[in-house]
């Protein structure tokens, strides 16, 4: 099924990745499905995973130990799918994949880049409840700075 | 602003602008004396070079220049690149600050006499006594406008203090409160009041906390006696045949190097670059680096106990919304050896929005559990536990054998341990506070270790005697009497309390003390 697979992985959500790119989109898939497992968010949706990844190819594009790390790694995680790729397997699956892979330094690029990029997006933001820049707004002083209203009375 | 020529050997050079030589360069030219300050960092504007971005601006203010760390203390496994968070720009780490000034305690000058000899720790008592120092913490009071001073109202209370409240008070803490906060609660001093945007950490929009960024320097530049040349990264100290210094080479932020002549030197430039600005100043006279016949230089680090409790609720919290330190528990702070270690801390709340909390929750976490916090981000509380660690001479900046920074000096690596004093005070720190937070309702408590030290204390130390330290009582050196330390490197101990209030108190002591020596020319 390999050709196949690896036609039928290159169709991702968010299109093809660039012309001349370092890693495809079927590599950004897979580190996208990656990522999920790294940080599980019911609320959030493919696509904010699939944007927590993204910036992983610039590294790539300039840094070619990161490079080699990241295809060497993607590789891994198909492998462990075999014969099936790693985002055509049950997610259920895939977590002991990637826990496999936990102490490497892809692992640790992957996780360190998305632990920052995840909980950077605007969109995470509004989903997580995190309100961003206040002083847009003149701060929070009339906007439910001190709003709570459900601790329990101190004797 | 003044301007005076590299030539000048009239001029008090201070090295760095923070609290420490932001507020020596202020009280110096206000007193006429010229001074001549010199800050690695850039100069920004804070109305439009500040944005409430967690890490755009930890980009923006944090000292970069590379540095290791070693030891056995988690910093060093979770952040092996950062040992400390602070600040490399004109008013240094007042602009990340949180406004905390609380007055160190009586004994915690005393701490050799009062705790004992703890093995393994380096005890010593501080040349001074809080007798000595309590009128210049009150004008640092009184300078910086701290709240529940000089008749300055406390800051209310936001959602994240209310939560610690209400725990702490079921608990029977008696000892709970907004703080004493550099931070206006009016508007005074020309600066407005606070409007609880919660990005204190990310420096203040509204200039309502104190930083010498728009306080001290404006203030001395006014005067016609001070000037400040920012993108000025001081190298070395040179010192005459006499051994007095006489000059710092800089570099001048475009590669090239300058050296301005100097009356006296005044170094401010945190706990880790000064103690390495000494030592990479040695010479055939002073093997060692300067300052340093007792080999004191760069020992005795310390950087408070350190660690962060996180209490997860039912209901919403939304902890950032607000002040970063708004109020704390003072009971812990108190010296109580039944507690099963010496000296005592502050729980104060500490606030992280969503990108911070990711990498911070559980440095290198990752997975369901993980995830499960950061679900309930906003139903989240947090405070910090700021406590007393003993200082340890092994505990130090070294010069790093082998890496060198873009100048050919070599970088500073800061090594830790944890003292079994530490330990147990930071896990009693971390039981008292997830005590407090499951009496206000917590579902869930998690505790999490040390970020990269923002209190970084005690390496160029003040002692009565030469062979135990850096420095005397007023911050000069003793083995060169015009080469002073005026940041909290200075610190004998680290007491239970945020240092910024500390370090601006002997920074106006300091300038008394030098001045009327400069007037005499005793200098």
């Amino acid at each position: 099924m390999g050709g196949g697979a690896a036609i039928t992985a290159g169709l991702s959500i968010s299109g093809c990745a660039e012309p001349g790119a370092v890693l495809d989109g079927a590599a950004l898939d897979t580190l996208a499905a990656m990522s999920h497992h790294l940080y599980p968010h019911d609320r959030l949706d493919e696509a904010h995973y699939r944007t927590s990844i993204e910036g992983l190819e610039e590294k790539a594009r300039l840094n070619s130990d990161i490079r080699s790390q990241l295809i060497a790694g993607v590789k891994a995680l198909n492998s462990g799918a075999s014969p099936s790729g790693f985002t055509d397997i049950d997610p259920a699956d895939q977590f002991p994949i990637v826990e496999s892979l936990e102490g490497s330094d892809f692992f640790e690029t992957v996780r360190s880049h998305v632990v920052v990029s995840l909980y950077q997006d605007k969109r995470v933001w509004e989903k997580l409840g995190y309100e961003g820049p206040s002083f847009p707004f003149g701060g929070y002083l009339e906007r439910g700075f001190d709003d709570i209203d459900w601790l329990p009375k101190t004797s | 602003m003044a301007k005076f020529e590299l030539t000048d050997d009239t001029v008090v050079v201070v090295i760095g602008s923070g609290a420490g030589g932001g507020t020596l360069s202020n009280e110096l030219a206000q007193k006429g004396v010229k001074v001549l300050c010199l800050e690695a960092g850039p100069r920004l504007d804070y109305t439009e070079d500040f944005v409430n971005d967690e890490w755009e601006m930890f980009d923006r203010l944090t000292w970069h220049d590379e540095r290791t760390s070693s030891g056995s203390w988690k910093v060093a496994k979770d952040f092996p690149d950062l040992p400390a968070w602070i600040c490399k720009t004109v008013g240094g780490s007042t602009t990340h600050w949180a406004g905390a000034s609380l007055r160190f305690q009586e004994h915690e000058f005393r701490t050799r006499s009062e705790y004992g000899d703890i093995a393994g720790a380096n005890l010593l008592d501080w040349p001074l006594t809080l007798e000595e120092l309590a009128p210049y913490y009150d004008k640092a009071e009184d300078k910086m406008g701290v709240t529940r001073t000089h008749g300055i109202p406390g800051l209310p209370g936001n959602n994240n203090f209310k939560v610690l409240e209400a725990g702490a008070r079921k608990l029977g803490y008696k000892t709970v409160h907004t703080g004493r906060m550099a931070i206006n609660s009016e508007p005074r001093d020309g600066r407005t009041s606070c409007r609880q945007l919660g990005f204190c950490f990310q420096g203040c929009k509204m200039g309502a906390k104190w930083s010498t960024l728009y306080t001290e320097i404006p203030k001395a530049e006014a005067t016609g006696n001070f000037e400040l040349r920012s993108d000025a990264h001081v190298l070395k100290i040179e010192h005459n045949e006499a051994g007095k210094v006489s000059a710092v080479v800089y570099d001048d932020g475009s590669g090239k190097l300058l050296r301005q002549k100097a009356r006296v030197v005044c170094v401010a430039g945190n706990s880790i670059e000064s103690p390495r600005l000494l030592l990479n100043s040695a010479s055939n006279l002073y093997r060692d680096g300067l300052a340093n016949s007792s080999g004191q230089v760069g020992r005795n680090y310390m950087r408070h106990t350190s660690g962060t409790v996180f209490g997860v609720f039912e209901k919403p919290v939304n902890m950032y919304r607000g002040t970063t330190m708004a109020g704390l528990v003072g009971d812990e702070a108190r010296h109580d050896p039944s507690r099963g270690f010496s000296g005592g801390y502050e729980l104060e709340t500490v606030a992280l929005g969503l990108p911070l909390y990711g990498s911070f929750l559980e440095p290198g976490g990752w997975g369901k559990d993980i995830a499960w916090f950061i679900d309930r981000y906003d139903h989240t509380a947090a405070m910090w536990v700021v406590g007393e660690d003993m200082p340890q001479a092994s505990n130090r900046i070294t010069l790093h054998k082998k890496k060198k920074d873009r100048f050919g000096l070599p970088i500073p690596n800061v090594h830790y341990d944890d003292h079994e004093n530490d330990t147990a005070m930071r896990n009693h720190g971390y039981a008292q506070g997830t005590r407090i937070y499951e009496a206000a309702g917590a579902i869930k408590v998690k505790a999490a270790p040390p970020f990269p030290s923002t209190h970084n204390m005690g390496t160029n130390r003040m002692s009565a005697k030469a062979q135990d330290g850096v420095v005397n009582q007023w911050g000069q050196s003793h083995d060169i009497d015009n080469l002073f330390i005026s940041d909290g490197s200075q610190f004998t101990t680290s007491g239970a309390e945020n240092p910024t209030l500390t370090i601006v108190t002997l920074a106006i002591r300091q300038a008394d003390y030098l001045s009327s020596r400069l007037k005499m020319n005793e200098i």
